[in-house]
């Protein structure tokens, strides 16, 4: 018997499955991700001859499903349903990640109460997975009794595969946006105005990674002491663009209590371990004294900064101590140099190259700076990213001494 | 671009031999290998042999101080040895080279 009803299905599943492609990948590239989501419940329940087809994702905690799209079960996408994972049909296939199908829908101790008002008498779902995680469930329901075959929930993992390419792909873009967003309010186009220096910054992102973790930050102290900060931290996308906002506002409360380098990256590592376990993140914190003549900075983790000339540019040796959060209270050292015209800080990013030892992108990227302003600087930097995109993303800050321009 | 990683067990002591370049895309890859040797139970050292690695990245640092953090709060000893070129340029400019190569009692820094 079940023999014979795979078989008759089959044949039919075949002209269902043809349909199927056709429409979705039309759908794919002319629908918005909710449309194709809302044409897909339709085509589904077309196909399988249903009253019901609804497809649920799961909210960005992961512990409830909410309806984003239905056909027969309209109410429920209106009213904005959600369902916690683990409860009712649909929770059940999101906590187990199998097929489930229910035969007498009334006797059913996991269906919601919702269902069983549309009369509903037997249903079937699949989840919705995309790169091995669940992102939600695909389900149908019928008010007359009939039997789901191997081709039905072939049929409705089928769909279910598009459903998961258009969510995963809403999901990425929403978390992009966000991610895009978290970094502008963080990472202001416009450098503030500091007496004495002409300041300019520039971020890039990374052409694998996107927008990444990279920070800068800039401001001038209570005491008139400038402090300059570059860092990157590890990982990419929002988390990353969350923990660089937090280690931020961090470094920004410990730069008012004291201006040892050294000391403010001591107390932020040692907060990073306490409050972010697991996060990770190089930085290079330079304060410039308020006669702007002298500059100390403690590095963690980060390549040299560069110092600006009159006629070039150099690096300044200084000791790269450990990371933040990369070891509990990690000895940290501050150098003391004079500011000669300037400052440049920059991430990684901007001067590794898998082709070239390390030391000659330091040395090519010093041997472009020669710029009268702080602008040019970045522009000259960023320049030397031109021979070869750059993978990672990639920050940049610079500070020059204000010229005297003459009266015009 | 491809990492890998063949392990070779020695009595209480492990050691990884990295090959191919560790970056943001292979780095979860090395982190994976050197968590599952540092979690194995009855190991006393972790080694990570570089010597046949061309290049590493930002993130293949993490990977390695990730993987000293996790060794140190188990107990194991962590040694990442053979690095040279690129890599090894990148692991002393930013400071961590000793940290991960030297013993893993942070607090006697072994003078290589």
């Amino acid at each position: 018997m079940a023999t014979v009803v795979t078989e008759a299905v089959t044949a039919q599943d075949y002209e269902q499955l043809r349909r199927l492609l056709a429409v979705t990948d039309a759908g794919l590239a002319q629908l918005d991700v909710d449309e194709l989501l809302a044409e897909l419940t339709l085509r589904t329940r077309e196909l399988m001859g249903t009253d019901t087809a609804a497809i649920l994702l799961l909210d960005s905690s992961g512990r409830e499903l909410v309806a984003v799209a239905a056909s027969g079960l309209e109410e429920e996408v209106r009213q904005g349903i959600r369902i916690p994972v683990g409860e009712g049909f649909a929770g059940k296939i999101a906590a187990t990640g199998e097929p489930l199908i229910i035969d007498h829908v009334d006797h059913s101790p996991v269906v919601n109460q919702s269902l069983i008002d549309e009369h509903l008498a037997v249903m079937a779902g699949v989840p919705i997975t995309a790169a091995g995680q669940i992102l939600g469930v695909l389900h149908v329901g019928s008010r007359v009794p009939r039997r789901f075959s191997v081709g039905d929930i072939d049929l409705l993992r089928l769909v279910a595969d598009r459903a998961g390419m258009a969510a995963q792909a809403r999901q990425s873009r929403l978390e992009r946006q966000t991610t895009v967003a978290l970094q502008r309010s963080l990472l202001p186009a416009r450098a503030p105005h500091v007496p004495g220096f002409d300041v300019a910054a520039r971020y890039v992102p990374g052409a694998e990674v996107g927008v990444g973790g990279d920070w800068y930050d800039l401001f001038v102290l209570p005491s008139g002491h400038i402090g300059v900060v570059i860092g990157d931290v590890v990982g990419n996308g929002l988390r990353a663009a969350v923990v660089m906002g937090r280690i931020r506002s961090a470094l920004r409360a410990y730069a008012l209590e004291t201006t040892d380098p050294a000391d403010v990256l001591t107390r932020l590592d040692r907060k990073i371990q306490f409050f972010e376990p697991g996060a990770m993140a190089t930085a290079a914190y330079a304060v410039i004294d308020p006669t702007g003549t002298t500059l100390t900075v403690s590095m963690a983790g980060h390549l040299p900064p560069i110092l600006i000339e009159a006629d070039g540019a150099r690096v300044l040796a200084t000791p790269a101590d450990l990371p933040l959060g990369a070891y509990p209270n990690a000895p940290r050292r501050t150098t003391e140099a004079a500011l000669p015209e300037g400052l440049l800080l920059y991430t990684d990013g901007l001067v590794e190259r898998r082709d070239r030892p390390l030391p000659e992108g330091i040395a090519e990227l010093v041997a472009s700076l020669r710029a009268d302003t702080a602008d040019e600087l970045c522009a000259r930097a960023t320049a030397v990213l031109h021979h070869k995109p750059a993978t990672d993303d990639v920050a940049v800050i610079a500070l020059r001494r204000s010229r005297h321009l003459a009266l015009r | 671009m491809q990492v890998s990683v063949a392990s070779r067990r020695d009595g209480a002591a492990v050691v990884l031999v990295v090959s191919g370049d560790i970056d943001v895309t292979s780095a979860p890859a090395l982190e994976g290998a050197i968590r599952r040797a540092v979690t194995t139970t009855g190991l006393e050292l972790v080694q990570v042999d570089l010597s046949e690695v061309d290049f590493l990245d930002s993130s293949g640092i993490s990977s390695l101080l990730l993987g000293r953090r996790g060794a140190d709060e188990r107990g194991v000893a962590f040694r990442v040895t053979g690095a040279h070129g690129i890599a090894r340029q990148v692991l002393e400019l930013t400071g961590v080279w000793e940290h991960l190569s030297g013993d893993s009692d942070a607090s006697q820094p072994t003078p290589t």
